[in-house]
């Protein structure tokens, strides 16, 4: 588990550094495939985010959230990508803790940090 | 004898990684067959032959909960072991998974150690497993903590006549016993070794077994669960004397015991081990 403390991702606090993490050199290879899966993630959750914040907060929706949440900690755990992997856990507590009128923020501010982390991470491939 | 393994879930980086994992274990694999949901797994067994399946929990059209329903429904894929892959850590659901009818449960990320482990314990059988496990701990044990020598078993050694049997149990999704059997005189020499003690009565021998079973115990217990979190409870050890000689062939006549020799002395094991969830289910 990472070191990191992302608890900043329920109140609105500081986040770690989302450059220069450690990555396991024998994934390495996988690092293209993993961008690529996890930014179109991303997008779901994004559009998912939107329509939520306008008023779709039905089961499938809220759900459709979750699920996109725990693919990306799953494939963050298996790459052992720590910190991806710890934020996301973080999310989908907080996701579950906040009011709902609090949450399309909360994800968005999570959606950019893991977008700026795996550029960070291609860049450095 | 070589697995077909299919590999199930809804990420495909997952199931590369799940792949790789596996190749460095060295495991005999004929063929990799991979789904991306229950549904298409089901297809795939039905078309297939399948000797283990690993799969996601959380997937989309039809989970792995469902797929597993689905499987123990029929009849050509009941029988077929499968294996969760998933970040749920949820005590209370692995246990229910285990009611469900899942032969066991892996958490991720797992290293090929832990992969293998869990390979021996499905595909081989926990009975096959506890007599080199408890053969194993017990040497461990030994060797480390009371500064003794095990040597291969022949006809010579000591089989003894008065006995101290010590027994330590866990649960959690597991649950055990673990029994060492030994001679009076082997635990006095116990007792000088752990304890520095010189003419040790039969109390201090007594005791000197006890805490090789707690150490024994605390050695195999990684061993055999996939996480020492998952054992819940553990009992402390008791032990009683027995100076029939009987109890000795009992003992060891039994399929899950087994026996050391150390340095002259018998000294035999016993491991008793099933899922907790499938003794509470009443299978």
């Amino acid at each position: 588990m990472s070191d990191k403390n992302f608890s900043g991702i329920r109140n609105n606090g500081v986040l770690p550094d989302a450059a220069g993490m450690t990555i396991p050199e024998d994934i390495r290879d996988l690092l293209g495939d993993y961008a690529e899966s996890v930014n179109s993630m991303l997008d779901e959750l994004e559009k998912s985010t939107l329509s939520y914040e306008a008023g779709d907060r039905g089961k499938d929706n809220t759900d459709s959230i979750k699920r996109i949440l725990h693919k990306i900690k799953g494939e963050a755990s298996m790459t052992g990508i720590e910190e991806i992997s710890e934020l996301t856990h973080q999310t989908e507590f907080a996701f579950d803790e906040l009011a709902e009128n609090q949450r399309p923020d909360m994800l968005l501010r999570y959606k950019d940090w893991i977008c700026k982390a795996v550029s960070g991470i291609t860049e450095n491939v | 004898m070589s697995w077909n393994i299919l590999i199930v879930d809804d990420s495909s980086l997952t199931r590369k990684i799940v792949k790789r994992v596996i190749e460095m274990t060295e495991m005999d694999v004929g063929q990799f067959l991979d789904a991306e949901n229950g549904e298409e797994a089901l297809k795939v067994l039905h078309q297939s032959n399948v000797d283990l399946v690993l799969s996601d929990l959380n997937m989309p059209q039809m989970n792995g909960v469902e797929m597993v329903h689905q499987m123990k429904s029929t009849a050509d894929t009941k029988s077929i072991p499968v294996v969760i892959i998933s970040t749920e850590s949820k005590t209370s659901r692995i246990r229910e998974l285990l009611a469900e009818g899942v032969k066991d449960y892996l958490h991720k990320p797992f290293t090929p150690e832990e992969f293998k482990e869990l390979i021996q314990t499905v595909c081989c059988g926990t009975t096959q497993k506890a007599d080199n496990l408890s053969s194993e701990a017990l040497t461990k044990a030994l060797e480390t903590m009371a500064f003794l020598t095990v040597i291969p078993v022949d006809e010579d050694m000591v089989v003894p006549q008065n006995t101290v049997r010590a027994e330590i149990g866990f649960s959690g999704l597991k649950e055990g016993t673990i029994e060492i059997l030994a001679g009076l005189d082997f635990c006095k020499l116990l007792a000088e070794n752990i304890g520095a003690m010189d003419n040790p009565d039969e109390k201090a021998a007594c005791d000197a077994l006890k805490e090789l079973s707690n150490v024994t115990c605390g050695l195999f217990l990684p061993m055999v669960v996939t996480s020492t979190a998952d054992v819940f409870d553990v009992t402390v050890p008791n032990s009683d004397r027995c100076d029939d000689a009987s109890q000795w062939k009992e003992f060891t006549a039994d399929k899950n015991a087994c026996v050391i020799n150390v340095e002259g002395h018998a000294v035999a094991i016993r491991l008793t081990i099933k899922d907790a969830a499938l003794s509470d289910a009443g299978v």
